[in-house]
């Protein structure tokens, strides 16, 4: 038996060969007795092989499938975390750009801290630890020909001008004046009235818009409701006199 | 009522992306390929990991699978490549007495299964273990795995001759040891 018949065998046997070449190794089986006992011991080989066991598998695919999908959870968990995060982040600050953007927003904003003329002439009261009076102009800067100190370890002090102010001009504390009773009742006038001397030849711009400040309309509120208070107090007063002067008489 | 084809399997995983048809899919394989491998690589350890890392390249690669109604060789064929991936960081096939012996013992512990019987499949193990690995492999899967040899010489990535000759030489000494066995 040639390689070639041996080759066709096999395939024969495997059912792997063309319908062409069947023919032929059918003759060949049945003039060899070779090769018919070769076919039979390949056929009893099998057999024996076929009866091994498969080894149980344990559940091997279900192990790399989850694995798998382990190893694909991971790697997202991390930038949807920093997805949200920067998206948060970014609607945060859109959100409060949009806010400053709103016109009455922004002017409420600046209401409250707007200094309107009257605060801004009234005294500030300052505990009297807290008042720092800065110092004289000629403590400001050193003498151009004073040469500059030297430490001790031999390393020169590179200081700049501002700083000198903070070494050679401390603070100088001083006292508090008295501040002048200002009565709520009677508000200090803050505008002069215009007389033909004062009068400027331009109009004088008080304020830009009608609008009152948050301060302005509180103070402008609260002496409207004492001067109610005011005259109904004064009628009951009034009333109680004349009632008084009746049963007196 | 027929198992569903393993292509259908494929395609309804590719639809759906649903996990559990590739699960019935690798199960349907998973001992045949195990046996196989623990025959190829000769350890029990080996072979779980070389089939477990297949299955997940499988998965991987089952987007790309063009192959209809292939299947089988394909996942040899990768099994075979991670066994032989093993193999080649080993340097040599370290060969255990008995590999499969113990597999048997371990798990064949059916009180059904006869003396004679086991001790006949033991010395086929052994016969099949002593054979030189190329001659195993295709022994293995032809005659236990029942691939084609056309499918089998892909795998192997030679020639149909090639693994017609090997076929030829492991039949004659697998032959010879049956029969020095039974005399």
């Amino acid at each position: 038996m040639t390689t070639e018949e041996r080759d066709q065998l096999l395939l024969f046997w495997s059912g792997e060969l063309e319908d062409a070449a069947n023919q032929t190794v059918c003759e060949l089986i049945d003039r060899d007795e070779e090769a018919r006992r070769y076919l039979e011991e390949l056929g009893g080989v099998e057999s024996l092989i076929q009866t091994l066991p498969d080894p149980p598998a344990r559940g091997i695919a279900a192990r790399a499938l989850n694995a798998e999908a382990a190893s694909k959870v991971v790697p997202f968990r991390v930038p949807i975390a920093r997805v949200i995060g920067i998206a948060a982040a970014v609607a945060l600050l859109v959100g409060i750009t949009v806010l400053l953007s709103i016109q009455p927003v922004r002017e409420s904003i600046a209401e409250l801290f707007h200094a309107s003329p009257e605060t801004e002439n009234k005294p500030l009261i300052v505990p009297e630890e807290e008042q720092i009076v800065e110092a004289p102009p000629q403590l400001k800067e050193l003498p151009k020909e004073q040469p500059e100190p030297v430490p001790e370890s031999g390393k020169s002090m590179d200081l700049r001008p501002s700083e000198r102010v903070a070494v050679e001009s401390p603070p100088i504390r001083k006292p508090i004046e008295p501040v002048p009773d200002v009565s709520p009742l009677e508000p200090m006038p803050l505008i002069k009235p215009l007389t033909p001397e004062t009068k400027p030849e331009k109009p004088v711009i008080i304020a830009k818009t009608t609008r009152r400040t948050g301060f302005e309309a509180f103070e402008t509120e609260a002496a409207e409701e004492e001067s109610e208070f005011d005259q109904r107090l004064r009628e009951a007063w009034d009333r109680a006199k004349r009632i008084r002067e009746q049963l007196t008489e | 009522m027929g198992a569903v084809r393993d292509g259908e399997l494929i395609e309804k995983f590719l639809e759906t992306k649903d996990v559990s048809h590739v699960r019935v899919l690798f199960e349907r394989y998973e001992s045949q390929l195990l046996g196989y491998l623990i025959r190829l690589l000769q350890n029990r350890h080996d072979a779980e990991d070389a089939l477990q890392e297949a299955f997940c390249k499988a998965l991987r690669a089952l987007p790309k699978y063009q192959e209809s109604n292939q299947f089988k060789s394909w996942i040899y064929r990768i099994a075979h490549n991670e066994a032989m991936n093993i193999l080649r960081t080993r340097g040599k096939v370290e060969l255990q007495a008995d590999p499969i012996e113990s597999e048997l013992s371990e798990h064949a512990d059916d009180a059904a299964v006869e003396l004679i019987q086991r001790e006949d499949l033991e010395q086929l193990e052994k016969a099949i273990a002593e054979l030189p690995d190329a001659e195993r492999r295709v022994v293995v899967m032809r005659m236990k795995s029942g691939l084609a040899f056309k499918e089998i010489a892909v795998i192997e990535g030679c020639s149909i001759n090639t693994v017609l000759g090997r076929m030829h030489n492991a039949k004659g000494r697998l032959s010879a040891r049956l029969r020095e066995v039974t005399s």
